[in-house]
């Protein structure tokens, strides 16, 4: 008896079996691209995390300046130095200043042993807060005196000149002295960073004497020193801007690209905006931004990143700007995030660093109303 | 029915794998989302960190502005004087006195400094300011900075036309006049008039919230010393108030029943929207100081003589000579910035 069952024809054994293995084959797909949706996903993600904590890093580094002092590592105070730009204020001996800076800036800034508020104040006061009602901060006359010329609107060496003496017989050194201790301490951008906005970078005299009127600064491009870069004629009164305007000072971190000797470069000028070109803009930028690896021991699937700061001054301005990058060592793109950022200065960085080692601790006793807690010496107040 | 007997294990089969497929794409699914959220929550700190940060610039400003500036009160009450509140630095730029100080203040004087405070009355003294005060009892300067509807003093962000007439028949025919003030007000409608009630709705503002505002930034201002500030740069949900202050019964930054129920009065939630916040400090040093003496506008760099001055907007004047680049601010600079690495005792 045949059985009412019958099998499948070899036809729609075949056609099944092709449809089965379209639906195979269309979830598999289906899978596959769900899975490799989750893995870029998660790869994103991870990419993501990594450039959120290089951004918080970036911005700490910002506050905190470690990559040019880092306060907990004496391996790396190497700018903590005589004529580094972390080198501790400090008692030590400390001439007047009646000639030209050394340039070799071995200097250290004596702030223990200024005399009293007299034009022959020597050295950097840090309490002192340069107020404009002190006519020894202001100069209102003619901005623009040049060498030989008539001063029908008074001239500068009554300002400011270590010699010869004014027609009333005296000099004027207090100018002078801040600006020539300064700049032998901490280079340019130091000397910069300390000063108020409007400073006059210029006095009269010394080495360079001059007659009727006239600019002749120990600051000027000569005698082996390069603040002023000569834009306009260098032979007047000028401020930051003129010096700064095509050209730029730095601060140079430990974990340059190409480091250099942070103490003789903190005397280099260096060519910006239209007196540059491509490869001294490069140079520039690798000596004066720090290259900092973030998590060197990680699994090799994961990116590599790392984050730097480079801090300068150009056409007046001190300009931090931060840069993360991160690559990816499957798909080999690399990525940037780049931005400025304002936060703590040159002189705020050396009151956050005791001057030790070690952060400094600051609790407003300084205020004199009776804050319980001591605040610690700094790099600015050391004795 | 055979043929059921033979269909019925099929469907169960296709069943099983919908729904197993279905199942794991549901999984992934969820798993990419939580992990996008988890992506969404972490970056929140990056918000809040970089908020943070932006309120010291804005902090910088604050200190720099209230170091001189005062606001006209075209209808002032009784007994209040009339004259404009201009001061002159938070080191008097006069004498080097501790102010800021208004224009009737002798030298050496420090009783009452013109400083307007944080309320809508801009002629109100700011007692955080005065130095006199002990600093562990001495107020500090509240500003929240999310983004209102429309703040205090607020103006427009556009040029006022004033047209010269042109008809040779009108009186004011050719003559450039000002009669529309310039920035306007941000007041809706703008007032016809000066009047009190204009003048409040203008200084007032409403501060009601943007609903597409971020999370909250704030600053807290101290004046520790005549120049220097303890800054506190926060971004949360807290206004800058602290736990202390919702604690305080009275006294020195003490919340009001109107500031604590702005969050409904619940300590708790206050107390987790504090835990949750990003608080930075800073001191900062302020200074008189203000534009660099560089000229641009001289005729001496060119070759001339060194006391012919070109108008400031001479850019296009011959010979290449060019404007004044850098114009004095009135509110001075600011010295140095340095992050605290600790919190102070006071802030």
């Amino acid at each position: 008896m045949s059985s009412n069952r019958r099998a499948f024809t070899l036809i729609e054994m075949l056609i099944a079996i092709a449809l089965g293995l379209v639906l195979v084959y269309t979830a598999a797909a289906g899978l596959r691209v769900a899975a490799q949706t989750v893995t870029v996903a998660n790869r994103l993600a991870l990419e993501n995390e990594i450039m959120r904590n290089g951004f918080e890093i970036a911005l700490d580094e910002v506050d905190l300046w470690r990559a040019y002092d880092e306060p907990v590592d004496a391996m790396r105070q190497g700018q903590r130095s005589a004529g580094g730009i972390f080198c501790p204020f400090k008692s030590s001996a400390v001439g007047v200043s009646t000639t030209a800076p050394a340039t070799s800036a071995t200097i250290i800034i004596d702030i223990a042993n200024i005399p009293g508020p007299t034009d022959s104040e020597r050295g950097w006061n840090s309490d002192y807060v340069w107020p404009v009602a002190d006519p020894r901060t202001w100069f209102r006359n003619n901005m623009a005196e040049r060498s030989g010329t008539a001063l029908h609107f008074g001239g500068y060496k009554r300002f400011s000149t270590v010699g010869p003496a004014d027609a009333t017989g005296r000099t004027h050194t207090w100018l002078a002295n801040q600006l020539d201790r300064l700049v032998s301490a901490f280079g340019y951008y130091g000397m910069a960073d300390y000063l108020p906005a409007g400073t006059i970078y210029d006095y009269a005299g010394g080495s360079f004497p001059v007659t009727g009127g006239g600019m002749c600064s120990l600051l000027a491009n000569t005698g082996g020193l390069n603040f002023q870069n000569g834009d306009g004629g260098a032979d007047f009164a000028q401020s930051l801007y003129r010096a700064t305007k095509n050209t730029a000072f730095a601060v140079y971190p430990l974990t340059a690209a190409t480091p250099i000797n942070a103490t003789s470069a903190a005397y280099t000028r260096w060519n910006v905006g239209q007196n540059a070109n491509q490869d001294s803009t490069r140079t520039f930028q690798l000596v004066t931004s720090s290259h900092d690896p973030v998590l060197e021991i990680r699994p090799t699937t994961w990116p590599t990143m790392t984050v730097s700061t480079a801090r300068t001054l150009a056409y007046n301005r001190f300009a931090c700007v931060a840069r993360v990058h991160w690559t990816s060592p499957l798909t080999g793109n690399t990525s940037e995030l780049s931005f400025t950022c304002f936060g703590t200065s040159l002189r705020g960085a050396r009151q956050q660093r005791r001057a030790d080692s070690g952060w400094a601790v600051w609790h407003s006793a300084d205020a004199g109303t009776g804050s319980p807690n001591p605040n610690d010496a700094t790099l600015d107040n050391a004795n | 029915m055979i043929t059921n007997r033979c269909a019925a294990p099929r469907r169960g089969t296709v069943l099983i794998l919908v729904a197993g497929i279905s199942a794991l794409l549901a999984s992934l699914a969820v798993s990419f989302l939580v992990r996008m959220r988890t992506d969404a929550e972490e970056s929140d700190r990056s918000v809040r960190l970089a908020q943070a940060h932006l309120m010291l610039v804005a902090s910088c400003n604050f200190i720099q502005e209230r170091s001189r500036l005062g606001w006209d009160d075209p209808n002032p009450p009784a007994g209040t004087p009339t004259t404009h509140v201009e001061c002159f630095g938070w080191v008097d730029i006069r004498d080097g006195v501790s102010g800021p100080r208004d224009q009737t203040q002798g030298p050496g004087d420090f009783a009452v400094p013109a400083v307007p405070d944080d309320t809508p009355t801009p002629m109100a003294v700011g007692t955080w300011a005065d130095l006199r005060t002990p600093l562990a009892t001495r107020p500090v300067s509240r500003q929240p900075m999310y983004v209102m509807r429309r703040p205090p003093f607020a103006v427009l962000p556009k040029a006022t036309p004033n047209a010269i007439s042109t008809t040779t028949d009108d009186l004011d025919f050719g003559k450039p006049l000002a009669k529309h003030c310039d920035p306007e007000p941000a007041v809706k409608p703008l007032p016809a008039a000066d009047t009190p009630a204009t003048w409040s709705d203008y200084a007032a503002g409403d501060k009601t919230p943007l609903p597409s505002g971020q999370v909250g930034a704030w600053f807290r201002v101290l004046r520790d010393g005549p120049a220097t500030f303890v800054v506190t740069c926060g971004c949360g949900g807290t206004m800058g108030f602290r736990l202390r202050d919702w604690d305080a019964v009275s006294g020195t930054g003490a919340m009001t029943l109107e500031d604590k129920a702005m969050f409904g009065n619940d300590r708790d939630l206050f107390s987790q929207l504090e835990a949750s916040e990003v608080r930075l400090w800073y001191r900062v040093e302020w200074s008189a100081n203000v534009a660099a003496a560089d000229y641009q506008c001289l005729q001496n760099e060119i070759g001339g003589d060194h006391w012919v001055q070109w108008p400031l907007n001479a850019s296009a004047a011959p010979n290449n000579v060019r404007s004044q680049p850098h114009p004095t601010n009135m509110v001075g600079t600011i010295r140095w910035v340095q992050r605290l690495t600790n919190e102070p005792t006071y802030w």
